[in-house]
């Protein structure tokens, strides 16, 4: 007799008092053992990947700068831990740093797992279980770090419930480890932390892979359309929606509401963050203000007739400074409700009608489908009612708000970059506001030095109003998000990448907390798609490379082509889009070099950590998604440079190339363990300023498997840059060189010069043929591996 | 420029981005003189600057004189440049802070010339990032820390009082004192 399980509830005759429940029925068991075998860590377990992150953590050691050297975690404490000494629970200063980061790993991965578990299920409920996850003929690999890790290939919306599943249940189990009284060695919190960043990576993939599949997003096409960006983008003389925040949801509703409804030409959407980004990729027709440090300035400035806010990175008080300006606000997420009335099953009519005559101040909404009416009609009814605003300062309420000033610092040393207002305050007295200017491409908008100004100075609007006028005639153009790297694009460049012909991959990510300029991130991405390595992008970075115009007026991606290839720049998307940056390094393992795929993180980690020259670059990197997405990116082996605000996480994974017994891998062609070239040399390290990043990039770019002509074009950008922003030659550039067909051609015989009398090399001067010197020779077969499993696994 | 320096305003002594606070000593203020002894009784004294160098030259007017007294310099943030084009060759060139910080951090670490530093001074940082390294070393380290930049830094064994605007006065004063001498030429 057939019997057909389905979902629900039922009683057997005979057998009273049973129930069965079936929760999912697992009906693809067979279909899942068909596409590859499984490796050996599918859906590995907090413990599983430990032995291949005590190899990186022996290389690349933990550096930890605490913020503070004291807990209070538990009522034993607080515990003074200065000196490394040991708290109550017998947790040294490291230990309890190494903890804090996995901490900050568990907050950022978690924020990304519950984004893409609300996506999720209103996925689900509103596009079948059995929606086809398909990413058009170019995708095959639709998900590498969801095949990696856990072994899953998903072909409907449905399959990811059990991916999520396991990143949530793998979450708790890290966030357990936790509680007072565990571990008591460092590496295995940082062991944890790696997880985490692992999972971290399953998270953000599961939540793009739903968006792009059910919202049409552009997949993977080199030529996604432009986008408007800018606070000049906007034309205000329309009512204008402020949206803020990462989670698509209620931004597309408004959309959708504006198109069906013919308004697209009476209202504008303005996205800060990336609901903004992500929203283009639904409507390549919504403008994008800018980042997070815009959002505290696009409040301020009034422009917005209703703020609508969703999840993550949006101001604490939000509420409280647009109530200030009387603008209503509508909160439609779990995390973020304000301190709002829930209204969700309210009729809107009555909800638009308290927030329109001010009654409530805002609303909360749990339901996004329902958000876009309000939303809408509040905007085009404050507009009516009040008109357009006035400007946010006139001239005269500026001057008075200058000659408060006592010059007596506070806000100097309130400010993250302790940027000298007393000093743009008193020329501005003077009539001299070129310091404000100036002050304005470095201010993130925090607001922190107001918080301590004793004369109450509106100093965020002080520093808006003296650059207003470069602030509204900011225009750029970002290309859409176009999610995922094509199969195609993978096999073209998998070996150039691998040999190292094409120098390196840069990936800027991250948030706007910048160490100066905002522009600096566009100068420092520019000298890298001039020499033609590829550059993929994401979040914030990705908008900021968009702000900047050259002299002709273009912005980056106006001047270089969208594909991922040498001189490409590539925009992924918001943050979420970052699996595709490290699924990009995944595939070229997989389709390029054929290393089985499914279940098998720590082979794939060690191809890309020898092979691979991706490297990151946060340049302003501020939240805890930053961290829990850096740490992913480190476990599977891609560097990252970040900005010196990123030191406040505490710690850093920085080799000493100085300590010889650290930089060894076994050769798989000459099945020997031998000392190989330093590099990279760390997994994460700060950089202070624009010119050592660049050269920071470059060298991380390195990889002990380049070929000869590989090494020679990496070398050759390597000293270049050092040449050009360090004035001199690296300190380290002969570690790299293998042979003398390393040397950048046209500085051979200068190089060899100095290898012969600085460091002592032998050199055949008729052959010009170095033969002693290097840690190792080059050998066009050498087959690099750090782990024994995977040593034994090819040379048998 | 007479302008600025009458409006030059001594700022607190010792204050620091309030909110971040430790448990354990906060930096002795160093004086131009005492701090000169202490860098003559050094064995190998190490002047590490950043990249504040690039914007202010006078910063490096002082580096190098300092450079000239007999201190070795390691150069970060790409403040090397301004070295090279004036004839000097920092120790290190390439390695940021965190590099340098990392190695100090490891006893076992010989220096870039073969002789490990017991005294550092910084110039020329992010107030914020030498904030976090200065921790670092207080934390894990024996080495003395100094900072010779315009803002306290209270994770330092040593550091200059807060003077900002008249950060190169302090630095005159020091640098003259200094002199010129035999500075880590002693034996163990
Ligand atoms: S967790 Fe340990 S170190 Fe922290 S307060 Fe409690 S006893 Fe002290
Ligand atoms: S708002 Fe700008 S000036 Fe004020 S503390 Fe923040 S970054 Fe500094
Ligand atoms: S805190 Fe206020 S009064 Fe003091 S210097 Fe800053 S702006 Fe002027």
């Amino acid at each position: 007799m057939g019997f057909e399980l389905r979902e629900g509830m039922f009683v057997l005759d005979e057998m009273r008092n049973v129930n069965i429940k079936i929760g999912r029925v697992i009906e693809e068991e067979k279909e899942e053992k068909e596409w590859e075998p499984a490796g050996p860590t599918p859906k590995p377990h907090i413990l599983d990947l430990r032995r291949w992150d005590r190899k990186l953590l022996e290389r690349y050691e933990p550096i930890y700068a605490p913020m503070q050297d004291f807990c209070n975690l538990c009522t034993m404490g607080p515990c003074e831990l200065s000196q490394n000494k040991e708290g109550a629970c017998g947790i040294d200063l490291k230990t309890q740093k190494a903890r804090l980061v996995t901490i900050a790993c568990l907050i950022g991965a978690s924020a990304h797992a519950a984004h893409a578990r609300h996506l999720l299920e209103y996925a689900l409920e509103n596009f079948g279980h059995d929606y086809p996850i398909n990413l058009g003929s170019n995708v095959n690999v639709e998900a590498p770090n969801i095949r990696l890790v856990c072994g899953i290939k998903p072909e409907k919306l449905g399959h990811l419930e059990e991916v999520l599943d396991y990143v949530e249940q793998g979450l708790v189990r890290v966030l357990h480890t936790i509680h007072t009284g565990q571990e008591e060695d460092y590496l295995d919190f940082e062991s944890k932390a790696f997880e985490v960043g692992m999972l971290d990576h399953v998270a953000m993939e599961t939540a793009d892979l739903i968006q792009i599949a059910v919202f049409n997003y552009p997949k993977g096409e080199p030529d996604a359309p432009l986008i408007d960006i800018g606070f000049g983008v906007l034309d205000t003389d329309k009512p204008v929606l402020l949206v803020i925040g990462h989670n698509i949801l209620p931004a597309r509703n408004i959309d959708d509401y504006l198109r069906e409804h013919g308004l697209e030409d009476e209202v504008e959407i303005a996205g800060l963050c990336c609901t903004a980004i992500d929203t283009s990729r639904y409507d390549p027709k919504a403008k994008i203000v800018g980042t997070l440090s815009y959002e505290l300035r696009a409040i301020r400035s009034g422009i917005a007739d209703v703020v609508v806010t969703d999840e993550q990175c949006i101001r604490a008080d939000t509420l409280r400074e647009c109530s200030r300006l009387g603008i209503p606000v509508i909160a439609s997420s779990e995390a973020a409700a304000r301190g709002l009335p829930d209204r969700t099953d309210e009729n809107p009519d009555v909800i638009i009608n308290d927030l329109v005559s001010g009654r409530e101040r805002g609303v909360l909404i749990r339901d996004p489908d329902k958000v876009g009416e309000i939303a809408v009609r509040v905007a085009m009814e404050m507009r009516r009612k009040k008109g357009r605003k006035p400007a946010f300062m006139e001239d005269g309420e500026l001057k008075a708000e200058i000659a408060k000033c006592t010059a007596c610092m506070g806000c100097v040393f309130a400010c993250p970059h302790n940027l000298r207002i007393d000093r743009a305050m008193s020329a501005a007295k003077d009539g001299d506001f070129s310091i404000f200017k100036e002050l304005e491409g470095s201010c993130i908008a925090c607001g922190r030095c107001e918080q301590v100004c004793p004369r109450d100075i509106r100093i965020v609007d002080v520093i808006m109003k003296s650059s207003y006028d470069s602030l509204v005639s900011k225009t750029g153009k970002m290309r859409a998000g176009r999610g995922p790297i094509q199969d195609t694009e993978i096999r073209n460049v998998g070996q150039p990448i691998v040999m190292g012909t094409i120098p390196g991959v840069i990936a800027p990510i991250g948030c706007p907390n910048y160490p100066r300029s905002r522009k600096e991130v566009s100068e420092i991405i520019e000298e890298f798609l001039k020499r033609k390595y590829i550059v993929a992008t994401t979040g914030c970075h990705a908008m900021d490379l968009g702000m900047y115009k050259d002299e002709e007026g273009k912005s980056l991606y106006e001047k270089y082509p969208g594909s991922f290839d040498a001189g490409g720049l590539v925009n992924c998307g918001s943050c979420v889009s970052n699996p595709h940056i490290s699924g990009a390094a995944i595939k070229v393992a997989n389709i390029f070099a054929l290393r089985p795929l499914r279940a098998n993180y720590a082979e794939i980690a060690d191809y890309i950590l020898n092979r691979v020259g991706a490297v990151g670059l946060a340049w302003g990197p501020y939240s805890q998604k930053a961290a829990s997405i850096a740490t992913g990116f480190n476990r599977l082996g891609i560097p990252a440079v970040v900005g010196p605000h990123a030191a406040k996480y505490r710690r850093a994974l920085i080799g000493k190339f100085w300590k010889k017994e650290n930089w060894w891998v076994y050769d798989i062609k000459s099945k020997k363990r031998m000392n190989v070239e330093p590099c990279p040399d760390a997994l994460l390290v700060a950089a202070e300023t624009k010119e050592e990043a660049i050269v920071q990039l470059a060298r991380l770019c390195l990889r002990p498997a380049d070929t000869y002509m590989g090494r020679q074009i990496k070398l050759t950008h390597y000293i270049d840059l050092s040449k050009k922003y360090l004035g001199c030659l690296p300190d380290d550039w002969h570690l790299y060189v293998r042979s003398e067909a390393d040397l950048p051609l046209k500085m051979k015989d200068e190089l060899l010069k100095l290898l012969e009398e600085e460091h002592d090399w032998k050199i055949d001067w008729q052959k010009k043929k170095i033969l002693k010197g290097p840690i190792r020779m080059y050998d066009s077969g050498f087959n690099p591996t750090i782990l024994e499993e995977v040593f034994d696994k090819y040379s048998r | 420029m007479a302008e600025a320096k009458r409006k030059a305003k001594k700022p607190p002594e010792k204050l620091f981005n309030t909110a971040d606070v430790q448990a354990s000593r906060s930096a002795m203020l160093a004086k131009p003189n005492v701090l000169v002894k202490m860098i003559k009784r050094a064995k190998n004294p190490v002047l590490i600057t950043g990249g504040r160098l690039l914007e202010d030259r006078r910063l490096v007017d002082y580096a190098v004189r300092m450079h000239d007294s007999g201190i070795a310099v390691i150069a970060t943030g790409a403040s090397s440049k301004l070295f090279i084009e004036r004839g000097i060759r920092p120790d290190a060139c390439v390695f940021s802070l965190h590099y340098i910080t990392q190695f100090l951090l490891d006893e076992s670490w010989q220096g870039f010339r073969g002789k490990p530093y017991d005294l550092a001074l910084f110039l020329g940082f992010e107030p914020y990032y030498l904030s976090r390294m200065l921790s670092a070393l207080k934390h894990f380290s024996k080495l003395t820390t100094v900072s010779i930049d315009a803002f306290y830094q209270p994770h330092a064994k040593f550091s200059f009082p807060n003077t900002l605007d008249l950060h190169h006065e302090m630095l005159e004063e020091f640098v003259s004192a200094l002199g010129g001498g035999s500075i880590g030429k002693k034996e163990d």
